[in-house]
């Protein structure tokens, strides 16, 4: 995959969503794209650490996996926030696997989402620039090492 | 730091979690408490360690041991990875992203298991095993 696509999609959609609210689209729908600019964005950093560690194996593995796995994408991308606010590893850990797991009753149609839900969604995704940010300052080695972890999940 | 070999097999069955993972311990003696098997309709995902001087299972070996146990197996990743215990790090309050801190969250616990490298991965084409 392109990894400009992911960042484009994300992007797109997230558009979208700013748009929806103002035409009044449910809470359901709205979360439901935010959810899914969240998992493209989610694409795009593991495109980034695939071409910073430039190993075929892994992004031949990682495509075949990760990109089928919802639950993955959505660790991923709170596991680099919560890290990003310096938590500690359980507490990452378990906010992580809560989060992840409502998403996916969200994303499946499962629960009606809230406002709350909604702007807890929304202020995850907002973190999208400096998350980018920081990901892209990552050298090879660091890069490496975070996928043949994700790999394995 | 304990270094060891992970199996990651993605397959389907109609068996039970509880009947794979029993049969996997009574095939594989080596195996530690670290035996993660998830099942979400038919399909199935396995994971386990064996010590890092054991043998290397090869993908057609451990298809054989699996269709023993009622999973058809679609995919296998096998890869060397360490273990140990995450200490807090210190200069954790720079602006970079805290690697060892985001590796230690995504494995599973206290206890870290990061990735070394893959060793051998490959998925069923036709009915043959091909190198991926």
């Amino acid at each position: 995959m392109d990894k400009n696509l992911g960042k484009e999609n994300n992007e797109k959609i997230y558009r979208f969503s700013q748009e929806g609210k103002e035409l009044g689209i449910s809470n359901n729908v709205l979360a439901f794209s935010l959810l899914s600019a969240i998992e493209e964005a989610s694409n795009y950093f593991t495109e980034l650490l695939l071409s910073k560690c430039g190993n075929p194996t892994l992004m031949r593995n990682i495509s075949a996996r990760i990109y089928n796995e919802r639950v993955i994408k959505y660790e991923l991308f709170l596991a680099i926030y919560y890290v990003m606010q310096n938590y500690d590893v359980e507490t990452i850990i378990e906010r992580a696997r809560l989060l992840s797991s409502k998403w996916m009753n969200i994303r499946r149609g499962y629960i009606d989402v809230s406002d709350e839900d909604l702007d807890e969604i929304e202020t995850y995704y907002t973190n999208y620039d400096t998350m980018e940010k920081v990901i892209s300052e990552l050298n090879k080695d660091e890069s490496c090492d975070i996928l043949n972890t994700l790999v394995q999940i | 730091m304990e270094e060891h070999i992970r199996y990651i097999i993605e397959g389907y069955t109609t068996q039970r979690v509880e009947d794979i993972e029993d049969g996997l311990r009574s095939h594989l003696t080596n195996l530690d408490d670290n035996v993660k098997i998830r099942k979400v309709g038919y399909k199935v995902s396995l994971s386990f360690r064996t010590p890092a001087t054991a043998n290397i299972m090869q993908c057609e070996d451990i298809d054989e041991l699996l269709s023993k146990l009622g999973v058809m197996v679609t995919r296998i990743i096998v890869s060397r990875v360490v273990t140990y215990e995450y200490a807090t790090d210190t200069e954790a309050v720079s602006k970079r992203l805290n690697v060892n801190l985001l590796i230690a969250a995504l494995s599973d616990g206290k206890t870290v298991e990061r990735g070394e490298g893959i060793i051998l991965s490959c998925k069923k084409r036709d009915g043959k095993w091909i190198r991926i």
